[in-house]
């Protein structure tokens, strides 16, 4: 695989005629070939709903409330992540950071990436700036230059399937990025181009061209008749469709890599068994990574209505949170984090096979679990768990580390806007702070802008 | 099929853009500075500058003597850029004192400009002149001094499709249209969005709308049966079907009929398409090309009617029943702007006076867009987006309803019912102490009364036709389908239609709802849930009473900017905003301008717990400080009078430091200010409180002016130049002559040269 993708890197760049396209590949086929300063950096947002209790999430041996730092090395993992125990070295759990500044409740919408109160139960709210996955979606260009996936929509809804809005990310102010709900359509929508199940995804890619070729020729008709003072709006609408030329281009180019990385298409893509969807959304996102078609995704894995039938539960989350179940609460959320768990190592387990640079390509991987409801299923903001697993592309000293920030209100303790800001500085996003600020700990004096540095390598 | 067919669009283009669509003056780029120089620069400085700015005493302690050296001999930049700034804004020569004509004076800054260009300096004046937040820049005193006699025009322009028309029009793409997204988002910021030249439909757009054709072209296909018989024709339909489904499809999206030649095309693409893929794939990209006509995604504005001999060309009579419909309604025309426009009866401005006051005295057709130019002017319809903390507030709810948004729909009430009365408006509009609260329990306790004043003969059905009607008026409706226009109704009440059956669940749910059998409090309180939402008005929980006659007139309150929803959208999560709030009326009521903050200054207020809000923005008052902040502190600190949730107070509590006998200690507020040189001498002076300051407001001439500078920017799409004072002029005029009418005012607007224009 290694040899292949970079060899195909190479005859891509060298076919590359298009001036948009060069540094893009360039950067590619440097860090293919490891010559590149600068390593790649990948980020996927997984993001369930109904909250992680911390307990959870917690090695035995660490349990209370103490502000820690420590390598996990000799650390057992509860047994619902045992999965991830294989890559403990590049595993990090962050506890004790705060989000009071966002809604509690069934969800936090765009405030559990945006850092602000927004929405209702039933109403995403407003959008007030880009969420932080999509702010380092945009320091890591690609082809599609942030994939949102879902299994389910919002979080109380029903919505399921196609193209779908959950109200967690936010490309700009009241722009919410679309998550494609339906398997199959994501595939055939990113490897349509060089592979797809019924040979519908690649025709409608190639005549994609004409669609593009005729928008560009039929505004550039029009330019000639319009005012000078207004070229530059009827520039903006060419240069849109212009730019879509170019990345057709560049995905016909790459078909090779893709037709390497695309998952085999199978029923698993059709199926209406929620942990099988959940299944291959992973196996796509994973595939988009290894491909190059895209260095961001976030992953929308469940919602309050989904049903783990397939883990031998009867209840919906909603229920689960709302203690109807037979089984505990805690029993329910082990098996479902236990799932959840085998999911991301199966996602760690392909990045690691794949050779990159002097590592692999998970070494330059961020991959964040953690929920829109922060700690429960009414989530009230006082702790926001973060499980992160990969090398995240040595920018952060969290690797093999249990990290536990003192409890809210306590002196050194730490929000959620310290946390997104630390990645996005990390990253190589010089804001100053990312997000609003907690009035009540400001108003206390213990509100402390900017990143959390002793994270930062 | 549609009849007004725009045949020739691109023609009539052509002949536009051949004599370059602008004035622009033609410039030898290739002159030396010497050159561009000798040729009027110097002349003009010598003839009408350097009489008052010479060394001797120079006026402002400017002297231009310096510039009568050509630029790249004296490369004193800042003060060219000065020189241009005082020409473009007409600030120089000062009036009374004799001007260069507009022709001298254009060649002489295009030629400046030129040089500046050179030099490689950025000089962002045009793009500010053209940005709301830069209106003010033009001369108050001279656009209204009748000194200027051009002829006003609108540039001929593109005009990107509002979000709120996409969304009355996306059901013409055809299927399941709720599940289309909107791909012409307008930044969520203050003050007025829609502006013509601002607005780019660009990749951010195109992705959102690619993606809608695709969803919707999926959706035709399948249900409607000429399309599907197309797709299924596998080796290609006959061009009658294809062409007649197709030009179906161009009509209902792009709203006129296809060119010839644009149906050509489509037919091309088709053709060309299914060879590779076949129908259904070649028909679904066809039809997605049509939804993503550039028609669909920017209006134009050329001026393909008539040519004046000054070289403005008035609008067609179909770009003005656009024009007319999207300035009013958010809707495309209706059949009778069409009508109109099609049988000669759009062509002149008695035409487009009759047709505007048409739609203005229609009560069915619906004009979000007025009320909206009152929520972006005054900008409370931001309150919900600033958060207050519920446990300072003792009671302030995010849970559930959002009482700021309550409070925002509070203040539209308001404003509706000022312009209901259209008497003195913009004075009502600051003056006014009668307020609407929370409408929607207000209208399920006027339903609970009604029906218990007339139990006995609804329990028997007995409904008779004029016992409906006084529940009509009772609520203020003249018919039901009225109602979810007037009242936010939560969702359980939308559907109601004023049957016994419907009166009946609305007593159903205040008894259930409000959790008690008091008759009383079931008659004239409210649900616990929104227990503490009166607070705001000053009104303690045991003074709620919601079978108000409405308005409700409240003590120390004057107008929209004592209004709860303004107080809140113009503070911060936990202080008031006195400098904000002086700039805000500086801007908006007094057409004056506040420097950007100087990029040296740290604009932290300094916490110190024991001090007001206004002691500690003391600091604001040292002499190089007061520069600006004299323009806003003293119009923001009457207002102090109101804590951050918009709550009366004669003391600010100090609520950080602890608290003494169970008691956050307090100081007085300190409502007082001074204005000097606000534009209008009789407003300068003392000020003792926000209610006198608003009392001062209402008279002003500059005032009324100001705000109607402000709705001259919102119907026109763009800022005002000084080249439409005669337009504005007549606006006041037609105002003030109407008793305060902004009807009038609109009518004056939207037949004004500035609206019928274009060049």
């Amino acid at each position: 695989m290694a040899s292949t993708r970079r060899e195909l890197l190479k005859r891509l760049s060298l076919g590359a005629g298009s001036g948009l396209l060069s540094p893009f590949l360039q950067q590619v086929t440097a860090q293919a070939e490891g010559h590149s300063s600068k390593r790649p950096m990948r980020f996927v947002f997984v993001v369930k709903s109904s909250g992680i209790v911390p307990e959870g999430v917690t090695p035995k041996s660490l349990e209370g409330d103490d502000a820690r730092n420590l390598s996990m090395a000799d650390i057992e993992l509860p047994q619902s992540m045992s999965a991830l125990e294989p890559y403990k070295n590049q595993l990090s759990i962050v506890q004790g950071l705060s989000g009071k500044m966002c809604r509690g409740g069934h969800s936090s919408w765009f405030g559990a990436m945006g850092v602000y109160m927004t929405g209702g139960e039933h109403n995403r709210g407003a959008i007030l700036r880009a969420t932080a996955d999509a702010e380092l979606a945009r320091i890591s260009p690609a082809p599609f230059s942030h994939v949102g996936l879902a299994v389910r929509g919002p979080a109380l809804s029903k919505s399921y399937g196609g193209t779908m809005y959950p109200g967690i990310t936010a490309v700009a102010a009241n722009k919410e990025l679309p998550f494609q709900g339906s398997p199959d359509l994501a595939f055939e929508q990113l490897f349509g181009s060089a592979v797809s199940a019924n040979g519908k995804g690649q025709k409608r890619f190639s005549i994609q061209r004409n669609l593009f070729d005729f928008m560009v020729d039929d505004i550039k008709k029009l330019e000639k008749a319009v005012p000078v003072t207004e070229k530059d709006k009827l520039d903006a609408y060419l240069n849109a469709f212009e730019e879509l030329q170019v990345r057709h281009s560049r995905l016909t180019e790459m078909k090779g890599s893709i037709l390497d990385g695309a998952p085999q298409f199978t029923d698993k893509f059709t199926s209406e068994v929620e942990e099988v969807r959940q299944e291959a959304h992973f196996d796509i996102a994973t595939a988009a990574l290894i491909s190059g078609l895209t260095n961001c995704v976030t992953l929308r894995l469940d919602n309050l209505s989904t049903i783990y039938k397939n883990l031998g539960l009867v209840k919906p989350n909603h229920g689960i949170g709302h203690d109807e179940s037979s089984r505990t609460q805690v029993e329910c959320r082990d098996l479902i984090r236990q799932h959840h768990t085998s999911l991301l190592a199966q996602m760690a387990g392909k990045l690691r096979a794949v050779p990159e640079g002097d590592g692999n390509m998970l070494d330059n991987t961020m991959i964040i679990y953690f929920s829109d409801a922060s700690n429960k299923h009414h989530g009230d903001c006082l702790e926001w768990p973060y499980v992160v697993l990969g090398g995240c592309s040595g920018k952060l000293n969290i690797a093999g580390r249990y990290i536990r920030f003192p409890k809210y209100g306590e002196q050194g303790c730490r929000t959620i806007g310290n946390w997104w800001t630390t990645l996005l500085n990390a990253y190589g996003n010089p804001i100053a702070h990312y997000g609003n600020e907690d009035l009540v700990l400001k108003q206390n004096g213990v509100s402390v802008r900017g990143p959390l540095d002793e994270l930062i390598v | 099929m549609l009849w007004f067919a725009v045949a020739g669009l691109c023609d009539d283009f052509k002949v536009f853009a051949r004599d370059g669509g602008t004035n622009s003056v033609t410039v030898n780029s290739n002159a030396s500075g010497q050159r561009w120089y000798e040729s009027g620069v110097a002349d003009l400085l010598r003839e009408h500058c350097i009489d008052c700015h010479n060394p001797d005493d120079p006026a402002g302690e400017i002297d231009l003597v310096s510039l009568l050296d050509p630029l790249n001999v004296n490369p004193d930049l800042s003060r060219w850029e000065s020189v241009l700034t005082q020409l473009v804004l007409g600030e120089m020569p000062p009036l009374g004192e004799s001007q260069p004509t507009e022709v001298e004076k254009g060649e002489v800054v295009k030629r400046i400009q030129m040089e500046l260009d050179k030099s490689g300096r950025r000089f962002d004046l045009f793009e500010k002149l053209d940005s709301p937040e830069f209106g003010n820049l033009v001369n108050h005193q001279k656009l209204f001094s009748g000194d200027v006699l051009d002829k006003p025009y609108s540039p001929a322009r593109l005009w990107r499709t509002s979000p709120k028309v996409f969304e009355n029009t996306k059901n013409r793409y055809g299927f399941d249209a709720q599940a289309l997204r909107q791909p012409f988002i307008v930044d969520d910021k203050e003050g007025i969005k829609d502006y013509a030249n601002l607005l780019f439909a660009d990749s951010a757009v195109v992705d959102v709308l690619l993606m809608n054709a695709g969803d919707a072209a999926d959706k035709l296909i399948e249900r409607r049966s000429e399309l599907k018989a197309i797709a299924e024709v596998e080796k290609g339909p006959n061009d009658e079907p294809l062409r007649i489904a197709l030009s179906e499809h161009f009509v209902r999206v792009v709203y006129r009929d296809p060119l010839p030649s644009e149906m050509d095309r489509y037919v091309d693409l088709f053709r060309r398409t299914s060879i590779e893929a076949g129908s259904l794939e070649s028909l679904r990209l066809t039809l997605m090309a049509i939804m993503l006509h550039h028609e669909s995604v920017y209006r134009i504005e050329i001026g393909l009617g008539q040519i004046e001999d000054d070289g403005r060309r008035m609008l067609s009579p179909v770009e003005l029943s656009f024009a007319i419909a999207y300035a009013l309604t958010d809707q495309r025309p209706d059949a009778a702007l069409l009508t109109a426009a099609g049988s000669n009866q759009l062509d002149d401005r008695k035409d487009v006076r009759k047709q505007v006051e048409r739609l203005l005295a229609d009560k069915a057709i619906d004009k979000p867009r007025i009320l909206r130019f009152f929520q972006e002017f005054f900008g409370y319809s931001h309150a919900h987006k600033v958060f207050k903390d519920e446990k300072r507030s003792g009671g302030f709810s995010y849970y559930g309803e959002n009482y700021p948004e309550m409070y925002e729909r509070d203040a539209d009430f308001f404003v509706l019912n000022l312009l209901e009365q259209d008497r003195d408006v913009f004075r009502q509009l600051l003056t006014s102490n009668k307020y609407f609260l929370l409408n929607r329990q207000t209208f399920r306790n006027t339903v609970y009364d009604f029906y218990l004043r007339n139990q006995q003969e609804l329990d028997q059905d007995i409904f008779p036709e004029s016992k409906q009607r006084e529940l009509l008026d009772l609520v203020g409706l003249d018919d039901w389908g009225q109602l979810n226009k007037k009242y936010h109704l939560h969702k359980f009440n939308r559907g109601f239609n004023g049957s016994v059956r419907a009166i009946k669940q609305i007593v159903k749910e205040v008894r259930d709802w409000k959790n008690t059998t008091d008759e009383d409090k079931l008659l004239h309180g409210m649900q616990p849930l929104y227990q503490k939402y009166p607070m705001v008005y000053d009104l303690a929980d045991d003074e709620q009473d919601f079978l108000l006659p409405q308005p409700y007139a409240r003590p120390n309150r004057a107008g929209m900017l004592t209004h709860p929803a303004w107080l809140i959208a113009h503070s911060l999560n936990d202080t008031t905003d006195p400098i904000r709030r002086g700039k805000w009326i500086q801007e908006r009521l007094l057409a004056g301008l506040v420097p950007d903050v100087p990029i040296t200054v740290d604009a932290t207020i300094p916490e110190d717990h024991t001090k007001t809000l206004r002691e500690r923005l003391s600091g604001t008052e040292k002499q190089e400080c007061w520069r600006c902040h004299r323009k806003m502190n003293p119009l923001g600190y009457p207002f102090e009078s109101y804590d951050d949730f918009g709550r009366f107070r004669s003391r600010e509590l100090l609520d950080k430091l602890p608290k003494v006998d169970g008691a956050f200690p307090s100081k007085s507020i300190d409502s007082t200010g001074m204005l000097v040189g606000t534009g209008d001498e009789l407003l300068d002076g003392e000020i003792n409180g926000a209610l006198e300051l608003i009392q001062q407001l209402a008279k002003s001439e500059r005032v009324r002016q100001s705000m109607i500078r402000h709705v001259f920017r919102y119907f026109m799409g763009r800022n005002e130049r000084l080249t439409d004072s005669a337009t504005l002029i007549e606006a006041d005029r037609v105002y003030v002559k109407s008793g305060g009418s902004f009807n009038e005012l609109l009518v004056s607007l939207l037949t004004s040269d500035s609206f019928l224009y274009r060049k």
